[in-house]
């Protein structure tokens, strides 16, 4: 009878990882979750500062160009 | 597919950004992403910087993940596509070169060190795994040593299933005939 095609491989397992390093893993990668989401009137805020930016880019290249062209 | 209850339970408490769920999916999964990532890579140094950062992307997208993620999967999507940049990157810098000459194992005594004395089986399986091409080697490591079904693995490497099942197959043979040698 043919092997079922996912049958496990008979492999040694791998040596762990050392126990320090896997905490200093599991340390570094939870103080990534720790940086709490922005509130919302931040988030706010810094929506509307990028509008504000956007609109000053706007303007200056505008204020350049007309008088080039216009 | 039915997802397993822990993971269900556990991506809701990432959501929440509960740190209990981050620590136990981190037990959970911690060992087996390092075994995948120590049998993909080849390299335990490189396994170990994937594994922190496949960790640092749960963490910083928990919160965001959907009610329905298969954790699992996500998790070896995750460690695996990192492999797959850092790959571009060594090319790109040259490392390349040092990581192709550091994986050329040619006998049973030269595999990667964290891997434990094996049969003699089973060092012909990890050299069967090793000199198999990358696309062989990923199914055989998702399906056969960490028993994903065929379709998550097919999810996780973004193929049909039956590109996966006939990598399957050819991985299948690849060892079959080490193992004959």
């Amino acid at each position: 009878m043919s092997p079922d095609p996912t049958d496990p491989l008979p492999l040694a397992p791998v040596a762990p990882l050392d126990p320090a390093r896997v905490e200093a893993i599991r340390s570094h990668a939870r103080s990534m979750s720790a940086r709490a989401p922005l509130p919302p009137a931040v988030r706010l805020e810094t929506a509307a500062s990028a509008v504000f930016a956007v609109w000053m880019l706007v303007w200056a290249v505008s204020a350049v160009i007309v008088p080039v062209h216009g | 597919m039915d997802l397993p209850a822990d993971d269900a339970r556990d991506v809701e408490g990432l959501r929440r950004g509960d740190p209990r769920a981050f620590d136990a999916v981190f037990d959970r999964y911690q060992p087996r992403l390092w075994s995948f990532l120590v049998r993909l890579t080849g390299r335990t140094e490189v396994a170990e910087e994937l594994l922190q950062e496949t960790f640092v992307r749960l963490a910083a997208h928990g919160r965001r993940l959907r009610p329905d993620t298969n954790l699992r999967a996500w998790l070896f999507t995750v460690a695996r596509n990192l492999w797959r940049s850092h790959q571009r990157w060594a090319w790109l810098d040259g490392r390349r070169l040092a990581e192709l000459a550091s994986r050329t194992w040619g006998g049973a005594a030269e595999g990667p060190d964290q891997v434990a004395a094996a049969s003699e089986t089973g060092r012909a399986v990890e050299r069967a795994l090793q000199a198999m091409p990358d696309g062989n080697r990923e199914v055989a490591l998702l399906v056969l040593v960490e028993h994903l079904d065929p379709q998550e693995a097919a999810a996780v490497l973004g193929l049909s299933p039956e590109a996966v099942r006939q990598r399957l197959a050819r991985a299948r043979q690849a060892i079959a005939r080490e193992i004959a040698r």
